[in-house]
């Protein structure tokens, strides 16, 4: 039984609500164009809980991503936790809201300043937030967190320099520092992708492990289905700046409804059958978030749009995302965005 | 005959103070048509093996021993000039990141063009173009956007771009360093689509570097698996990469490692153990087997001895002292 | 670092220097050309700062009589005498210390206002940076010859107008570097790590973004500085410098005008003329060794 378990409903760490974040693209103003990267998005998440965003790079996961942090400011949408409105608040509120949510990037080596220690860069979010009343004691929370982050012993690691230590063990000092204010909800954007392939697995157990034994909650940002899979609780795949399937992950995997999921599937699985079916199933590429297809925005590259004789509703009404299976609660359900998701598979 | 023979090859890296052996003493052999896939992590010398090929390393780096034979044709000691003959019609090669390499400022059919009239100046600019435009289809863009700028394509576009390029001069060996890595799910399916169908259709012999198991599994006959600078198991792709009701057929640990890292979406829900650690330092002598220090099934022996390479079915074979166990 | 010595393999290999690795000083010694500046430089330092205790000629008293005008070289005057009966090679000494102040307090000007409006504008980018930047372009094509010549005749010719003016015209080369330096950085995964951890834009600056544009900081110094003195000495030569305090230029100037070029007094030219050369070439060769060193792209992939 994990923790998130003991909270079945409330206790609400993140919600978000019709997020939506607009880009102008430079150029001269007759050829500006707007890019709806994240087109209204909306989910919750509780304590404890592990939820993934997946789709392909571009799709608008990590702009999601940025927006919740508070790195690029919402064009509108709310951005709920502990009762402020993340997307609105600034200055000294915002810094303390920081405390709760932080942050895991995707590059080990890029994310920690080449001219820190181990001990510097865990302790710094420390000296910004002012914890701790010395410095003894800081160092304590900072030993407490590499520890967390299974850099043991601590002292070893403390005083070398980034370039010193390999990728896994950059990326626990990531989730060392971002760990040591006890935050409610971390944000990973493809937390593995940069590492070895034998280091991923330690890592993801490690942020596992702290959600199990913390109650911490994660929003887990990959274009990797089948970690997605493993590693949260719940999925939801983004198309275009769209959530446009979602649900609990063994539902999700196992009966994809949106036809952009099944392609997904396809991709990811192992055997080589597939190979050609997925190639088949999408080609070219993904329309850019500056020219959204009218109507479904998957409809151009759907190949049940094609097997159901192109169908005038794919091309005028953008589909909501409607539910298809309850779940016990309604955060479980699982939900597609399709007109089509009763036709058969 | 095969298209490639590698024997013995060991390339050493001289950095600062001392050197480093980043390929010790490793032999494989390609026959025309067919692909093989080289597997492992950063460091372990995989990228180095291919580019040891058209003999492209860095200038600090030394091939100590052995051979290498493309084509009948030895290819170690050949100057500068013989290989430039070489490269690109014999054997061509896509770098890592290759796709972003591309030069920003030309169109993409201009830099395929420069491409085949470097290497085969004889040809008219005529005939030169209309290969081109026979290579881009044949990477599956489409023509209409030949004449775009790289930033106008994606990720995925621009791969199968660089491929186009460098099948310029109808090589007979293609050696691709991590060719889907940093592509997205659908465009790396689709580019080990394409590199599946060039096979077949140009019978293109094919070495594929990269980490990923599943990309090679996808494309390649065979498998061989590097780690520290040797081969620790090589076979059909099948066999070694083989998991059935969560039966592994892989014989060396790392191969079996390797493979649970990466979920099984048909099979159960769990995440693999992975391996703590990691490679050895290559620039100090190394006892016994390089993966004794991370091995979940490491015995004494495998501390003091190097082991032996053992035959487990015909063409699969393992570095290991495991299988000598059970060998026997 | 197991995976550290493969040059193609390796993801890091951005033109950022290598801020973290010690002894960068060590290498610009191993290097051929910086060893040569430092040697050098240290030569020339040595010399006009250890010379006029070592050698006290006296530079200041005219000669006794014609007799003594522009001398060649003797026992008693290394490098003769000028117009005035002075000793060369005492002004020599003297000369140097006038060019390097000048040079020094202009690249300290220019560094100073370099430096900090080119993070400013490179951290903020936005509004401020479009500001800063036609600022900059402002300065950039302001004339260092007019001005100077406008500021001498309203405040009169003086080390300090000189400095100012170097300094003035020397900066916006180093803001656009620093600028661009910045601009990168601040895209960098640190910089969003950071500020997602609650830090203000100060700390950010000062804490993250200054100590990596440092070498880079450093490398820009060693040659502006280099141009400053270069700067100092045509001024001075072209009658705009301290007509007081002399310096490498100014005697060079003097030599011009009492005609020691025409009339075979070589010593009285080149003795300046190489000495600014010499400081000029130390300076640059340490420069560009520095910048060589610091660069991660030269590690000699084919």
């Amino acid at each position: 039984m994990s923790m998130k378990d003991m909270n079945p409903t409330n206790d609400t760490v993140l919600s978000v609500s019709d997020l939506v974040v607009r880009f102008e693209s430079g150029g001269r103003q007759s050829k500006k164009k707007i890019v709806r990267a994240v087109d209204g998005v909306s989910f919750e998440i509780v304590r404890g809980e592990i939820v993934a965003l997946v789709g392909e790079s571009g799709c608008g996961k990590s702009t999601i991503a940025m927006a919740v942090m508070r790195l690029i400011k919402p064009t509108s949408g709310q951005i709920i936790s502990d009762g402020l409105d993340l997307a609105t608040i600034h200055g000294r509120a915002l810094q303390r809201a920081r405390r709760r949510i932080q942050m895991i990037f995707q590059d080990p080596f890029g994310s920690l300043d080449p001219r820190q220690t181990v001990m510097e860069a865990v302790s710094e979010p420390l000296t910004i937030h002012k914890v701790g009343n010395s410095a003894g004691e800081r160092k304590e929370l900072v030993f407490e967190a590499l520890r967390m982050a299974q850099l043991n012993p601590p002292e070893r690691l403390s005083e070398n320099f980034p370039h010193e230590l390999s990728g896994g063990q950059r990326q626990r000092v990531a989730i060392a520092s971002a760990m040591v204010l006890s935050p409610a909800l971390v944000v990973a954007d493809e937390p593995v992708s940069m590492l070895d392939v034998s280091a991923r697995a330690g890592i993801l157990r490690l942020m596992m492990d702290l959600r199990d034994r913390l109650g911490v909650s994660y929003l887990f940002i990959t274009h990797d289905l089948a970690t997605a899979w493993v590693v949260a609780d719940r999925i939801a795949v983004v198309y275009l700046g769209r959530i446009v399937e979602t649900g609990p992950s063994e539902v999700l995997v196992k009966n994809p409804a949106h036809p952009y999921t099944q392609a997904l599937l396809n991709a990811s699985q192992d055997g080589d059958t597939t190979i050609s079916a997925a190639a088949s199933v999408l080609k070219g590429e993904a329309p850019s978030a500056a020219a959204v297809p009218t109507g479904c925005r998957f409809h151009p590259r759907c190949p049940k749009y094609v097997e159901l004789g192109k169908p005038e509703s794919c091309r005028s009404e953008d589909p909501r995302l409607r539910v298809i299976k309850k779940g016990e609660i309604a955060r479980r359900d699982h939900s597609a965005a399709c007109h089509f998701t009763d036709e058969v598979k | 005959m095969s298209v490639l023979r590698i024997s013995d090859l060991t390339i050493d890296y001289r950095l600062g103070q001392g050197s480093v052996r980043a390929v010790d003493h490793v032999s494989l052999e390609i026959e025309a048509g067919e692909a093989v896939g080289i597997v492992g992590e950063s460091g372990c010398g995989k990228t180095t093996l291919g580019l040891s090929v058209p003999l492209l390393l860095p200038a600090n780096a030394s091939v100590s021993d052995g051979h290498i034979v493309l084509n009948g044709e030895s290819l170690i000691g050949r100057s500068e000039e013989e290989m430039n003959h070489l490269r690109w019609k014999s054997v061509a090669f896509v770098f890592q990141g290759a796709m972003n390499a591309l030069n920003p400022v030309h169109r993409i059919d201009k830099q395929i063009l420069e491409a085949i009239q470097t290497h085969e100046p004889e040809t008219s600019k005529d005939d030169a173009y209309a290969r081109v435009l026979e290579l881009i289809e044949l990477v599956g863009i489409s023509p209409s956007r030949a004449k775009s700028y790289p930033h106008e394509f994606s990720g995925g576009m621009r791969q199968r771009a660089m491929i186009a390029m460098s099948l310029a001069c109808r090589p007979s060996l293609l050696i691709a360093d991590e060719p889907t890595t940093a592509l997205d799910v659908i465009s790396q399916a689709q580019i080990l689509a394409l590199l599946g169908e060039l096979r077949s259709q140009e019978n293109l012999s094919l070495v594929m570097i990269s980490h990923d198991l599943s990309a090679i599994k996808k494309v390649c006959d065979r498998i061989v698996v590097m780690y520290a600078g040797v081969i620790v198991e090589s076979g059909p792709t099948d066999t070694v990469l083989r998991r059935k009701n969560g039966v592994v057929t892989a014989a060396h640990p790392y191969t079996r490692a390797l493979m649970g890292a990466h979920p099984d979406l048909s099979g159960e829900r769990i995440l693999a153990p992975g391996l703590a650690g990691n490679p050895p330092d290559l620039s100090k002598p190394i006892t016994g087997c390089r993966f004794a220090a991370r091995c979940p099934e490491v015995m004494e022996i495998c501390r003091t001895q190097t082991p032996p390479t053992v035959t487990i079915t015909p063409g699969h074979s393992v570095t290991c002292h495991l299988s000598v166990r059970s060998a026997s | 670092m197991n995976d550290d010595f493969m040059a193609v393999e390796d993801r890091d290999a951005e033109v950022t220097p290598s801020t973290s690795r010690p002894g960068v000083w060590r290498e610009v010694w191993r290097d051929t050309m910086g060893r040569v500046g430092i040697l050098t430089l240290l030569g020339i330092l040595l010399t006009i700062f250890l010379g006029p205790v070592l050698f006290p000629f006296d530079g200041q008293s005219f000669g006794a009589s014609a007799a003594s005008i522009l001398q060649a070289p003797t026992g008693a005057h290394w490098m003769g005498t000028n117009e005035l009966g002075q000793d060369v090679f005492r002004q020599f000494l003297l000369g140097g210390r006038i060019s390097l102040y000048v040079g020094v307090s202009a690249t300290v000007i220019a560094m100073v206002l370099g430096a900090g409006l080119g993070m400013v504008s490179g951290y903020y980018a936005g509004w401020r940076d479009t500001v800063l930047m036609r600022i900059t372009d402002f300065f950039l094509v302001l004339p260092t010859l007019p001005l100077i010549i406008v500021l001498a005749a309203l405040f009169g010719q003086s080390i300090l107008i000189t400095s100012l003016v170097i300094g003035l015209t020397s900066w916006p080369q180093t803001a656009r570097i620093i600028r661009s330096q910045v601009l990168s950085l601040r895209e960098r995964p640190l910089v969003m790590r950071v500020r997602s951890l609650g830090a203000g834009d100060w700390r950010i600056m000062s804490k993250h973004i200054l100590p990596n544009v440092t070498p880079l900081i450093f490398a820009n110094l060693v040659l502006v500085l280099s141009g400053s003195i270069l700067a100092q000495a045509a001024l001075a030569f072209l009658g705009l410098g301290d007509p007081v305090q002399v310096s490498w230029g100014t005697m060079l100037h003097n030599a011009f005008n009492s005609g020691a070029m025409s009339s075979g007094a070589w010593w009285y030219t080149l003795t300046p003329g190489v000495g600014i050369v010499v400081m000029v070439l130390a300076f640059s060769l340490i420069g560009h060794a520095l910048d060589r060193v610091m660069n991660p792209l030269r590690r000699g992939v084919r």
